[in-house]
């Protein structure tokens, strides 16, 4: 099989396109949504000139939909980004990925003596201070995103 | 819809409105003023005392609450004479034990095990302590002593003083005082046990004074209530030195007659160590013994009203 032309990297024709990332955390999202273990095609753009950002990251992942739980962590790196569904070379479905009220199970709580930590139980955190902080409703330790793990 | 006089569970006082906590204290001091009253409430009801971490004076004080009520009392104050010692979840032991129990009251050091607790079982939980987290029962004591001596919640001076960092007590009290519309609250404390940063947002969202200091000198006179707390040396993680602080974090009665004011009236958790001399014991200003009492009445308060015993009829 010959190689891709270089200029054609990068053209999905079924999979995802998340767009309007916020310029730094592709990388982010890309070990949140664990892609190293994806064996289909990922591209990952850094610093793309944008109109709206100045700046934007950019991650398109072939043959792939996301998962709620995948939206939502997605949502806690980069609020606002653009999840853009492709099929046939068609974009079939675009909305811009929305902060829960409450997340469920994707993150885990940094107090290493809060009962998730020791009993296997989903972890729960509610969303507060303008989407900047998370709340664990078990031990109440108050999170931000450089503190949680995925 | 749930009234405010409902009350299923106490795992944390964020839980609580001003109304439930009102009408908590209103029905401790019922308890407190006619006890026969309730002396046989409890009859037939088993409470289970779950203590995973040890306790003394809060367990005691269960205890009486439960049988001064005419309850009876299950469980355990040593883990290791229990199913979770050999390797049982804490899920799986608190299924079983509440079908053993009309109610749980449960000491733990892990955060969050009562929430978990609540949502397992559909019995009530009472928090007695989960780590550095919640202590509401004590909470609803301290409320209680301060409303029973000062006539009143709101518009206090208080002040806070020893180990603010590691001290639940003082976190769960700076919560709930702020919803009484405090004059000012102080934190008195050496900058390795210092209030954290999301109390101090908490008050400034709700516009409420306050101020941070490393010494009671100028910082007692206008104060109504000083609250002092012991250093929570189990509960340290980073090395520190607390020898050198002793002196300087001590309450003497010099001090009180010489900084604060006649009025002022001072409390602690207790077991107090270094941290209040005993000769402030004989001072109008010691209420830290009233206060332990109560614990007593305000607990019997939140058995009652958690088992549905108490209701408008006795409230109004």
């Amino acid at each position: 099989m010959d190689d891709i032309e270089p200029r054609k990297i990068g053209v999905i024709s079924n999979g995802v396109v998340i767009d309007h990332i916020d310029a730094g955390k592709a990388i982010g999202i890309y070990k949140a949504l664990n892609l190293s273990k994806i064996d289909t095609l990922i591209v990952i753009a850094k610093n793309l000139d944008s109109k709206k950002q100045g700046k934007k990251d950019l991650i398109k992942i072939e043959n792939k939909e996301l998962t709620e739980d995948e939206l939502n962590k997605v949502a806690i790196i980069s609020e606002h980004t653009t999840i853009n569904i492709i099929r046939d070379n068609v974009v079939v479905k675009k909305w811009i990925v929305k902060m829960p009220e409450m997340i469920e199970r994707i993150i885990t709580c940094n107090n290493p003596n809060c009962i998730t930590n020791v009993e296997p139980i989903s972890t729960k955190f509610k969303v507060i201070d303008n989407n900047t902080r998370f709340k664990c409703i078990y031990c109440e330790k108050i999170q931000n995103l450089a503190q949680i793990k995925y | 819809m749930i009234s405010e006089t409902q009350i299923r569970s106490v795992i944390s006082i964020q839980d609580l409105s001003v109304s439930k906590i009102n009408y908590i204290l209103s029905i401790a001091e019922d308890i407190e003023k006619y006890p026969t009253k309730y002396k046989d409430i409890l009859n037939g009801k088993v409470v289970a005392n779950l203590f995973f971490e040890p306790s003394t004076r809060t367990k005691l004080s269960f205890e009486t609450a439960v049988k001064k009520l005419g309850g009876n009392t299950i469980g355990f104050d040593d883990i290791s004479n229990t199913s979770l010692k050999k390797g049982e979840t804490f899920s799986d032991s608190i299924k079983i034990i509440s079908d053993y129990s009309d109610l749980i009251v449960m000491r733990t050091k892990f955060e969050g095990a009562p929430r978990l607790a609540s949502e397992i079982t559909t019995k009530p939980i009472i928090n007695a302590g989960d780590g550095t987290n919640q202590h509401p029962t004590q909470t609803l004591l301290d409320l209680y002593t301060i409303k029973k001596e000062k006539k009143r919640l709101d518009n206090l001076s208080i002040g806070f003083f020893g180990d603010l960092k590691y001290g639940r007590t003082v976190h769960s009290l700076v919560e709930a005082i702020s919803l009484y519309n405090p004059k000012v609250i102080k934190f008195i404390a050496d900058n390795h046990f210092q209030i954290g940063k999301d109390y101090l947002d908490l008050l400034e969202k709700k516009n409420i004074k306050y101020i941070v200091s490393d010494t009671y000198i100028n910082n007692l006179k206008d104060l109504d209530i000083l609250y002092v707390t012991r250093t929570q040396v189990e509960r340290i993680v980073e090395p520190i030195d607390i020898e050198p602080l002793k002196k300087k974090y001590t309450i003497t009665k010099e001090i009180l007659e010489k900084e604060g004011n006649k009025d002022i009236l001072v409390m602690h958790p207790l077991p107090r160590v270094y941290e209040i001399t005993t000769d402030v014991d004989s001072t109008t200003h010691n209420i830290y013994f009233k206060q332990a009492k109560n614990g007593v009445p305000v607990r019997q308060a939140i058995l009652c009203i958690c088992l549905g015993l108490v209701g408008e009829k006795i409230y109004g």
